[in-house]
């Protein structure tokens, strides 16, 4: 049978029929309830809440070179994740971690046909699994705690008002139009030789998502991420090297740019890499001011504001024989500063329902909310799930994730926004002033920085996924000094030494804004699930003017370029 | 269910390609000429340069409980490249001591397009070549110095052997499966496996692939060979009140569609999986016992290659931190001077089985070659890669690999002979009286296992574990036979071979896949049943879950 009209069935199945009949949600339904009435065991508590959270999708993963076809997988998948808690909203087994045993939240795959009983065989040995793991880790979560002297931890979950919505399923993407798309912008590549790698990598994930738990919760909404990624590099003569990218993230494949807008930005890109070679390399230290436009400007505030906006209490990790380790990132706190006056900050998941990041439930089932994160530079609210923090004690609409985890909260599109908006010129008249103090006649501006999901190093172009642990800024890919006179001066080779959040708190002016999607891991899952690893979510933030920025010039591995020259340079 | 089997068709393209119109292979010898000429006048020139590429047609579906799970086909083409630097004697690959020594030490293998223009498979191929080299002659300056600081070596042989090029251009493989009728036909079997209430999870699968591998070395070696290969299993699991998890697994490989078990002996294989974990659910648990153990052939098979098999792999005979059991045993007795055993991967059946371990060529681009381990108890050789080692200077055929992995010596399909066979009925008396003579109760028998493994290094006890699925008591006082669970039978190499008393007249087949550093590669072992004067075995591992606390799901929401 062909692929087509594998899809032809299984759309029919996931995608048709009126709100009210909806077997796999039914099924699902009567087995959370029969559980939620039934499972127990002697001396030991009962679930006070149980979840299923089902997603169902069609999905297509495409990477291309230089006009083939390395990877081609289009099916259907689907998941389910089972959260029990047991204990009290006070004192439960969630976002407690002392082993690799399991916690009460667990996940697995579910047969794709809409029949009740295979989709409740599943769902009941993975209850069993969740309900026996959540007893364990309570008691070790309470043995833990037995002999701490104090323990500030806010509440472990909130009960809230039930939520009852039944969407629509997006619907599925067409797989060979992702393929052409891939091997039309990878054939790119072909005529330019100075490039030594480039892979094109597309994924696409449509279907729903159900949400169903003990409270009475029952939102099935649509699931829909879109994420094509032209990553390429070049080697200059001193052996460095340098990545830079063309992506683009939507809802689905309708969304993406005109094939000629994405052909071009790919073009832009191989010419963009064989200019780069031939620049000159950064030798000396620059300590001055620095102009991030563009997406340099994006990506400082993706890297260093982004992933330190969740209110979830971070999560608690138990002794273990090696000893206790606390690797969570963490948080803003309410009422710090973390930009300057003029700043202002807010997430709305239901402002622009264009954007991929963009929905009307979160993962938890619960309404999207607008959120005010900074106000005049100071923090003055978080991003919320069902899991307080400690200064956030109720969701706000933004537990994001997949299957099998304890959501956390996680932006969607954030804005940053500036009281006071200077034109490029101005800024840069600003920031040759600054340098004067540096005793420089110029400034560094920074147009773009290489994605952090791509791996600092990366020689094959796998598959990026994003590591554990806080993201680190990446070096540069296009920076130039700019003089007094309007020259500008191409450079390469530069790395930040020790940019971290703090240094939005040196942003000394604001410029015009830009908007960009792109997928970002969640907390609960740091090296990404689902078909596109990693979750939407949109951002619009101005260019700025740092007062002070450490560069180094980047020795990178310096190896030999081939001896052999590429096939390309025919 | 509506039989799948006329609708399959195995697609074998009618006339072979030549070789200048198959584009990888053009593309490949292209990238090799360039390469080659490029270093002929630098310092520390590749003097070997071997490419390798897997190109794999996969289908995958899975069926539980009466519903479809998952259904898949993906084509990828995989890369390696072997970069030698130095010479025959001493080059980049050989061990840096001190140092960890797993063979796949830097290598990586990469993805090529699977269509679109030369060109992109020539770029692929050009910056994977770069890379190897590059990391080749990084390893020579290391190797060289390695050798000078450390005392000599036990085993002074050549790291690669002289070897004549060889040329074959198969017909390319192709595999086409009607995917629709299959899903129907797992579907409809794994809804006869849930049929027993107690049985908590089941599946049925089936997987295929289609693979041609393509050899291009400098040394002028050409191969292209096809390989097909199917499995349906079907597996039945369920939880004993001891926490024990009782597992049972049924499976069949074939290298044809036609050739997959027809419709009615696939439900029968449910009937009997079903009925075999109703009878070993409820047997009481093995308890460990030493004494003598009868083993049907398929047992006997996975018996020998774990203890003897890896220990006949040549390449270990010359790594320091192995057993190297054998390595002084060549001439000796090791066992039973009625049995026989050779490896012979030339063989596509045997007795009308198909074999796993079956292939032309290796991954070395050699041809597969009947190696003789053991002739009339007598220990007489190793399988050998092209890495020599004292006495067996030649590749004889064994060198192998799975897809982004460096060939080391493998099995491919290890058999059992005996010259003195006896009937079913001679062994089990034989057995019995074993079992008096050591004044045990009884003796065991073993009739299926899930396989095994064993560790042939220095580090860890030189020993070998085989994970029993099926095994019965048989009462020297005359009692019916009993079944058990939960056992394992674990031992030590040369004792184990010294202690197999008698062979039986019913060779079996095994067809499985073996995993060691080379990556898992799929084998044969073919043996009659064998007894074993004394044999330890130990109680299998087992899970501390209870069964689940709620009885299953039933239709209409009655449990």
């Amino acid at each position: 049978m062909t692929r087509s009209a594998i899809f032809g069935i299984l759309s029919l199945l996931l995608f048709t029929g009126p709100a009210t009949a909806d077997p796999a949600a039914d099924g699902l339904r009567a087995e959370l309830d029969r559980n939620m009435a039934e499972l127990s065991l002697p001396d030991a508590p009962s679930p006070y809440f149980i979840s299923y959270e089902l997603m169902d999708t069609w999905d297509i993963s495409v990477i291309a070179s230089l006009g083939g076809i390395i990877e081609d997988s289009r099916q259907p998948e689907r998941q389910l994740g089972v959260a029990v808690r047991v204990g009290s909203p006070e004192l439960d087994n969630g976002n407690f971690k002392a082993s690799w045993q399991s916690d009460g939240f667990v996940d697995g795959k579910l047969v794709l046909a809409d029949l009740a009983l295979p989709l409740q065989h599943d769902a009941w040995l993975l209850t069993d699994k969740a309900y026996k793991g959540a007893l364990e880790n309570l008691a070790r979560k309470e043995a833990a705690r037995r002999n701490k002297a104090k323990s500030d931890r806010p509440p472990d979950f909130t009960l809230v008002e039930p939520q009852v919505h039944q969407g629509e399923a997006a619907p599925a993407g067409d797989g060979e139009r992702l393929m052409q798309l891939a091997r039309e912008l990878s054939a790119v590549f072909l005529q330019h030789s100075g490039v030594e790698a480039s892979r094109v990598y597309g994924v696409s994930s449509c279907g729903r998502r159900v949400t169903l738990d003990s409270g009475g919760t029952q939102v099935a909404r649509p699931y829909r991420e879109t994420d094509l990624r032209v990553v390429a590099s070049a080697r200059a003569e001193d052996g460095s090297t340098v990545w830079d990218h063309a992506s683009w993230t939507v809802s689905t494949l309708d969304d993406l740019p005109p094939q000629e807008e994405m052909l071009a930005a790919t073009q832009d890109l191989a010419q963009r890499l064989e200019a780069w070679r031939e620049l000159p390399a950064a030798e000396e230290e620059y300590v001055g001011p620095v102009i991030f436009e563009d997406q340099a400007a994006l990506s400082l505030f993706r890297v260093l504001l982004l992933p330190y906006l969740s209110g979830t209490a971070a999560l608690e990790k138990g002794k273990t024989r090696w000893g206790s380790r606390d690797d969570s990132r963490p948080t803003l706190r309410l009422r710090r500063r973390v930009l300057p006056q003029e700043f202002h900050v807010v997430d709305d998941p239901l402002a622009d329902p264009d954007l991929p990041s963009s929905y009307a439930y979160d993962d938890e089932g619960q309404p999207a909310q607008r959120v005010s994160l900074v106000e005049d530079g100071v923090v003055r609210g978080l991003l919320a799930s069902r899991t307080p923090g400690k200064d956030v004690a109720e969701s706000n609409g933004h537990a994001r994730g997949f299957p099998g985890e304890l959501l956390r909260g996680m932006p969607s599109w954030v804005v940053v926004r500036a009281d006071a908006q200077r034109s490029e010129r101005r800024m840069s008249k600003q920031a040759l002033r600054l340098a004067q103090d540096y005793e420089q006649d110029f400034v560094l501006v920074v147009r773009r920085i290489g994605d952090p999901s791509i791996p600092f190093g990366a020689r094959h172009l796998r598959r990026h996924r994003s590591s554990d642990g806080p993201p680190e800024m990446p070096a540069p890919v296009e920076l130039l000094r700019r003089y007094a006179d309007g020259r500008e001066e191409p450079v390469r080779g530069y790395r930040f030494e020790g940019l971290d959040r703090r240094a939005l708190r040196d942003i000394v002016a604001a410029g015009e804004g830009a908007t960009d999607s792109f997928l970002m891991t969640p907390d609960s899952d740091p090296y990404g699930s689902g078909a596109t690893y990693g979750l939407p979510v949109s951002l619009t933030a101005p260019a700025v003017l740092i007062s002070e920025v450490v560069l180094q010039p980047d020795e990178g591995s310096g190896e030999k370029a081939p001896l052999v020259p590429s096939p390309l340079e025919r | 269910m509506s039989s799948p089997f006329p609708l399959i068709a195995l697609l074998v393209a009618s006339t072979a390609w030549a070789q200048d119109e198959d584009p990888l292979l053009l593309a490949l010898e292209q990238e090799m000429a360039r390469t080659m000429g490029a270093y002929a006048d630098q310092e520390d020139p590749p003097y070997f340069l071997g490419y390798r590429v897997e190109d794999l047609l996969e289908t995958s579906m899975r069926a539980k409980y009466g519903a479809l799970a998952s259904s898949q086909q993906e084509r990828r083409r995989t890369l390696d490249v072997t970069a030698r630097v130095g010479s025959h004697q001493l080059d980049s690959s050989h061990p840096v001591r001190g140092e960890w020594s797993f063979n796949t030490r830097g290598h990586e293998s990469a993805r090529l397009p699977a269509d679109g223009d030369a060109l992109a498979l020539r770029a692929g191929i050009w910056r994977q070549t770069a890379l190897e080299i590059q990391a080749a002659q990084e390893m020579i300056l290391r190797v060289r110095a390695n050798r000078a600081v450390k005392v000599e070596e036990t085993d002074p042989s050549p790291d690669f052997s002289h070897e004549e090029p060889q040329r074959h251009l198969g017909e390319l493989a192709a595999l086409e499966l009607d995917r629709a009728a299959w899903e129907d036909a797992i579907t409809g079997l794994s809804g006869r496996l849930v049929a027993d209430p107690v049985v908590e999870n089941a599946w049925v699968r089936l997987d295929a692939k289609a693979r041609n591998q393509y050899i291009v070395t400098s040394e002028g070696t050409r191969i292209r060979e096809p390989r097909v290969w199917l499995r349906i299993a079907m597996l039945v699991r369920s939880t004993a009140e001891d926490g024990m998890q009782i597992d049972l697994y049924r499976w069949k490989d074939v290298h044809d569609p036609s050739q997959l078990p027809p419709e009615a002996e696939l439900a029968a294989w449910t009937d009997e999986l079903l009925r075999d974990h109703t009878l070993f659910r409820q047997a009481p648990k093995g308890e460990p016992y030493s004494g003598p153990v009868l083993m049907r052939g398929s047992a006997a098979g996975v018996f020998i290659h774990e203890v003897l098999g890896h220990r006949a792999e040549g390449h270990r005979q010359k790594d320091e931190d192995e057993g190297q059991t054998f390595r002084e045993q060549v001439g000796q007795q090791v066992m039973l001077d009625s049995i026989t055993i050779f490896d012979d991967p030339t063989m596509p059946t045997y007795a009308g089985e198909h074999l796993n371990g079956h292939y032309r060529f290796d991954e070395e681009g050699q041809p597969a070659t009947r190696s003789v381990i053991v002739q009339d108890g007598v220990f007489r050789g190793f399988l050998m890669n092209r890495s020599p080692i004292k006495g067996f200077d030649r590749s004889n055929g064994h060198g192998r690999a799975m897809a982004g992995r460096l060939p080391v010596a493998r099995m491919g399909s290890t058999v059992v002979e005996s010259a003195d066979p006896r009937s079913s009925a001679q062994l089990r008396a034989m057995l019995l009286d074993e079992a008096r003579s050591q004044d045990r109760d009884y003796g065991i028998l073993i009739d299926e296992i899930g396989g095994g493994f064993t560790m042939t290094g220095r580090t860890w006890p030189n020993s070998f574990n085989i994970r029993v699925e099926t095994a019965w008591r048989v009462y020297v006082d005359g009692r019916p036979d009993e079944p058990i669970r939960g056992i394992d039978l674990v031992g030590t190499p040369l004792v184990a071979l010294g202690s197999v008393v008698a062979a039986g007249d019913d060779p079996a087949v095994f067809n499985g896949f073996c995993g060691a550093e080379s990556g898992s590669i799929p084998n044969s072992a073919i043996s009659p049943s064998l007894l074993i004067r004394q044999v330890e075995v130990q109680r299998k591992e087992k899970d501390q879950d209870r069964p689940p606390l709620l009885p299953r799901p039933e239709p209409g929401g009655e449990s």
